[in-house]
């Protein structure tokens, strides 16, 4: 695999706003579901992808009721999915072949301790802060500056910016549930702001797995 | 060196941000602008009732907030004061985006606008090309740009970006030239916490304001600072 897989030059802002606009998009997308027109030319639907009085640079997509809803969460969650579940290899690969760390993930924890470390270190730029376990297959990983949110918060308050993250807290969700399936581990994963402490999120991952 | 207010507008000529705050007792001759106005220049700064109110009033917060509920839309109290004693004297007695579509925004506006305008036409330099009077005449730029204004009683930065947002802020006449701090608060304040805010627009509607919580409290901060330095 070429050396330039890994490149590290990617303008991490635009990386950021693309990602963000995955929130946006699925929501566009959902209304356009939604709406009774009929799919047929590709200028007509995206044409479609339009909310009402959706001018661009505002964010009316957040306060559109769709922007909460289940289908929006779990499509975003799913593109999480998709993306964890193919990099999985690649990062295997980068750790195994091009830094030479023998890598065991036979056990869930390993695996857990591969997503904390490795996983988050390529996507966050950091370490996951805290890992816990109660041994019964539920692990709680706890991200204290969680990159995505650090700049995140509404102009209504900050419940209301707790409410509205949850579409953004998605995506890690489905970058962690497709890790772990692609390694055989079938799992629910679910993100909440600590104790209303932005930007620190805690991840429970709960494995079918019992040990 | 006391600060009496700061703005923002955007590039549709909105006020989006206006921050009043109360000079204070420590410096008598900070209530220039509100009181009747002396010098020509400052007959665009005659005070609104809901101003009035709120600086005239007993300062403690219970007033504010009763002041601040009353007059205008929009506009919040800050929920976290800072500890610093001179911050929080500036975050109780002023208001946050009461005054944005008065008349006093309007008219510190098109002042700014037609100083602007005067700055570009009073004396341009000699140009040999089409292209260079082009540019000498576009908001590109930036050389021949209005930095401030100064009355006997005050004194207004001012700061505009290349794509249209207009940094304002009002402060005693014999302040040092604050445009530095205005490109830092849009660097460093609102960069960060607006534009790289997924939950906040770059492009506002008419009624829309910046109410941000956060974005509030660090340009207090901000100030708050700054007002130490100064004097």
């Amino acid at each position: 695999m070429p050396e330039e897989f890994f490149s590290k030059e990617v303008s991490a802002m635009a990386l950021e706003y693309l990602v963000n606009e995955c929130v946006a998009l699925s929501v566009r997308v959902e209304e356009l579901l939604a709406s009774d027109s009929v799919p047929g030319t590709l200028a007509g639907d995206v044409a479609g992808l339009k909310l009402e009085q959706d001018k661009p640079g505002t964010v009316d997509f957040a306060s559109n009721p769709k922007f909460l809803g289940l289908n929006n969460l779990y499509r975003v969650e799913r593109y999480g999915y998709e993306i964890g579940y193919k990099i999985t290899d690649c990062i295997i690969y980068k750790k195994s072949v091009q830094e030479g760390v023998n890598i065991q993930l036979l056990e869930v924890l390993e695996v857990m301790k591969f997503i904390c470390r490795d996983v988050w270190r390529m996507f966050y730029l950091k370490q996951m802060d805290n890992l816990r376990t109660n041994h019964i297959g539920t692990f709680v990983l706890v991200d204290n500056n969680f990159r995505p949110l650090i700049n995140v918060s509404s102009a209504q308050g900050d419940a209301d910016t707790i409410r509205k993250i949850q579409p953004y807290l998605q995506l890690p969700c489905g970058l962690i549930r497709g890790i772990l399936a692609s390694l055989g581990i079938s799992a629910v994963v679910k993100a909440d702001v600590i104790e209303n402490r932005l930007p620190a999120v805690s991840f429970n991952v709960q494995t079918s797995l019992a040990k | 060196m006391p600060i009496y207010s700061f703005w923002i507008y955007d590039r549709h000529c909105n006020c989006i941000f206006s921050r009043e705050y109360g000079t204070g007792s420590q410096d008598p001759s900070g209530n220039v602008l509100k009181s009747t106005p002396k010098s020509k220049g400052s007959a665009q700064f005659a005070p609104n009732p809901s101003y009035e109110n709120t600086s005239s009033l007993p300062t403690s917060s219970q007033s504010t907030q009763n002041s601040s509920i009353s007059s205008g839309r929009g506009q919040r109290l800050l929920s976290s004061a800072s500890n610093n004693h001179k911050a929080q004297e500036l975050i109780q007695k002023g208001t946050v985006n009461a005054q944005n579509n008065n008349n006093t925004s309007k008219l510190l506006f098109g002042t700014l606008f037609s100083l602007r305008k005067i700055a570009g036409s009073v004396c341009t330099p000699q140009t040999e090309t089409h292209q260079e009077e082009e540019f000498n005449t576009s908001n590109l730029n930036s050389f021949n740009a209005l930095q401030s204004f100064r009355t006997l009683n005050y004194k207004c930065h001012y700061y505009e970006t290349m794509n249209g947002l207009r940094f304002v802020v009002v402060t005693h006449p014999a302040a040092r030239s604050l445009q530095s701090s205005l490109i830092e608060i849009y660097h460093s304040i609102y960069l960060p916490t607006v534009v790289r805010n997924p939950l906040m627009p770059v492009n506002y509607r008419e009624d829309e304001v910046i109410s941000n919580d956060r974005f509030v409290r660090a340009i207090d901060e901000y100030w708050a600072s700054l007002e130490e330095t100064l004097t």
